[in-house]
């Protein structure tokens, strides 16, 4: 079973039965496929391009697409000619993406590549597709006075899934906070059958509480798993991997302690050098002694000089250097004298 | 600005009754209302004075003068919706409850002098209407013309045509509209006491006309139906924006045809007041429109359902002149 059909159970499952689709008012009875083809994220925005395949069986053809906005979209992707195509931001005063094919899109066929840009992070978000039907045509007799409901299309006349959508950024947002949410987020494509293996779903979780979180690793197997028949789909790749970038892109480059030295200088004078290419918060205590401290030392300057600072100590004792509480280095006193300044 | 009821009230020609505490009104005629409080047309409108009660819309006038009784004829209020408006969407709202079709009367025989309610009295009431080509009272409804083949214009019903007023010297009916808007007048006349009558409108309140724009033709004025894109205001600008639109897909103008009159009410087409033919059932109320398709390709035609309903409505097809019928039911 290939990546696609899979996808196809997972949201024809979250929608209605199959055999009961046929059965549904018109315009619910399209069967669509909504794959995710790119995700890039810049600035805080989002940007997600789909393809949407309309399934050989389906009873309708696509009409319209809408995918719920809780962040209102800057921009909506259209195929081209754009004459063929109706793009909307706002469905009855609600945000939303919204394609609809004027020409609708057939069972079997593919609708053109879509897609729409809006603030925030990729998310899960519900979606409705409706398919295309004849209008009913008009009795105007005039002999009924029966009220003529207000229906709206998305509960009526439409299938609703769920689809790769765009959530804001939450406030106040953190690397942490973020990695919270991709995890949830994982969760959510390992029940929608977005991901199919238990395994890797029980790994990426185990990256993703790891301390500190191992978003490298992370995108390392969701890669390796979105091949061809492999246990992850486009939904869950680009969905994933979209949101893991962005932690990592708003995350402090990870600190190489072999790049940090402790060097005796003379008397009770250390020297603590860096050339990572961030400052690095470090503590460092004596042996032997109560006495302890604290120094921030620069990153390597642009000319590859590397960051510096000193320790001096009350005793002629023995240093000891830590970073995030793990001991790095330990340099003895060389018991010289400094030289007259 | 004028509220739309009051613009309407103001295009009735003769049915707007203005009340004041004002002596002209003398001798006082004290009308027991329809809760057991006096109603002392002094007080109209809004309790003024003290000690007196007085309906927020009461019309209406006791007719006797000096020795002679008189009829007094008082109604809750002087406009009401015609009759049938749920297929259109229904009627407007008025104190959050559909504007209503019907309206109480109240008939009285008052004697001369002190103005006491006369007991036991007969009354004879009658409704008419005018049918005047629109040359009358009734032009600001929009139908200029009469009925032909002996159809007569529909009046409306009052519940009792013939009345006593028995032991309190008061009765209370009622008037229900036809489904036709227009001028009505309540008449009513007891023996040995000055006959009196009431105006009212028939319309469906808070109607505007459609100003056409560079996105889009008016079309489908008739001689007898000349005033046929009146709308309730958001109905209105759902519209501008489905031109506006429309224009900016395909760079020409969307035509609209009927939509209702301009106080609403049955849309009688060239069937002038009849009921059969082409009705324009849902055309009575200000949120259905015929948006022409003649001149579209099916992609402008699937492109104007969508729109449509990404605004708010719904679309029907009719094949007769076909055309989409445009629906628009949600909040005014």
């Amino acid at each position: 079973m290939n990546r696609l059909a899979v996808l196809c159970l997972a949201l024809v499952s979250l929608s209605r039965p199959t055999a009961a689709m046929a059965q549904s008012a018109p315009g619910a009875n399209v069967v669509v496929h909504p794959r995710v083809s790119n995700i890039s994220v810049s600035s805080g925005s989002s940007t997600i391009t789909f393809t949407v395949a309309v399934d050989a069986a389906s009873p309708e053809s696509l009409f319209l697409l809408t995918i719920d906005a809780p962040s209102p979209p800057s921009q909506v992707l259209t195929p081209q000619p754009a004459v063929d195509w109706l793009a909307a931001t706002v469905y009855r005063g609600r945000s939303v993406a919204s394609w609809g094919a004027l020409t609708p899109v057939a069972p079997g066929d593919t609708m053109p590549s879509i897609g729409y840009s809006a603030p925030g992070l990729p998310g899960i978000d519900t979606a409705w597709a409706e398919g295309y039907y004849p209008l009913a045509f008009l009795d105007e007799t005039d002999t009924t006075d029966t009220p003529t409901p207000d229906i709206d299309p998305l509960q009526s006349t439409s299938v609703q899934l769920l689809a790769v959508g765009i959530d804001p950024l939450p406030p106040g947002s953190t690397a942490a906070s973020l990695t919270a949410r991709l995890d949830s987020l994982r969760g959510q494509t390992c029940t929608l059958a977005w991901i199919t293996s238990a395994t890797l779903c029980t790994t990426l979780h185990g990256y993703l509480i790891a301390q500190p979180a191992n978003l490298t690793q992370f995108n390392a197997d969701l890669a390796a798993g979105h091949t061809t028949g492999g246990p992850v789909s486009d939904n869950a790749y680009w969905l994933l991997k979209a949101n893991a970038d962005y932690i990592l892109s708003i995350s402090p480059p990870p600190v190489n302690t072999s790049l940090i030295t402790l060097s005796y200088v003379c008397g009770n004078k250390f020297k603590v050098r860096n050339s990572n290419p961030v400052a690095v918060p470090l503590t460092w205590n004596l042996i032997n002694h109560t006495q302890t401290g604290a120094l921030t030392i620069p990153a390597i300057a642009a000319g590859g000089v590397p960051g510096s600072g000193f320790i001096i100590t009350q005793e002629k004792r023995t240093v000891r250097l830590s970073y995030t509480g793990q001991l790095i280095r330990t340099t003895p006193n060389g018991n010289t004298v400094c030289p007259p300044s | 600005m004028r509220s739309p009821v009051a613009k309407l009230l103001g295009m009735a020609l003769g049915v707007a009754v203005v009340w004041g505490c004002s002596e002209a009104l003398s001798p006082v005629r004290l009308f027991d209302g329809p809760i057991a409080k006096t109603i002392d047309p002094r007080c109209c409108p809004n309790d003024a004075g003290s000690g007196c009660f007085c309906p927020p819309t009461l019309v209406g006038s006791s007719n006797g003068t000096g020795d002679t009784a008189g009829v007094a004829i008082y109604l809750e209020r002087n406009l009401i919706c015609p009759a049938r408006l749920l297929a259109s969407g229904g009627a407007p709202l008025l104190n959050g409850e559909p504007w209503p079709d019907t309206v109480m009367v109240y008939i009285a025989v008052d004697s001369g002098g002190e103005g006491n309610h006369l007991l036991n009295r007969a009354v004879t009431l009658s409704v008419t209407g005018v049918d005047s080509l629109g040359g009358g009272s009734d032009a600001p409804y929009g139908h200029m013309h009469v009925g032909v083949n002996g159809v007569v214009k529909p009046i409306g019903s009052l519940s009792n045509a013939t009345v006593n007023t028995g032991p309190n010297g008061l009765i209370t009916l009622s008037y229900r509209a036809s489904e036709v808007s227009g001028p009505i007048t309540i008449s009513a006349q007891s023996v040995g006491a000055i006959a009196n009558k009431v105006d009212l409108a028939v319309g469906v309140p808070g109607l505007l006309p459609q100003i056409a724009r560079p996105s889009d033709s008016l079309i489908g004025y008739t001689t007898i139906h000349p005033n046929n894109h009146s709308g309730i205001p958001i109905m209105l600008a759902k519209l501008d924006t489905l031109a506006d639109d429309f224009l900016g897909q395909y760079g020409q103008r969307i035509q609209f045809n009927d939509m209702a009159l301009p106080l609403g009410g049955k849309f009688d087409l060239d069937t002038v007041w009849s009921q059969f033919g082409h009705p324009h059932a849902e055309h009575r109320a200000g949120r259905d429109l015929d948006a022409r398709t003649v001149v579209m390709t099916q992609a402008q035609i699937n492109w104007t359902r969508l729109r449509w309903s990404l605004l708010g409505g719904s679309s029907i097809l009719h094949t007769v002149q076909p055309h989409l019928h445009l629906r628009y039911r949600g909040l005014e």
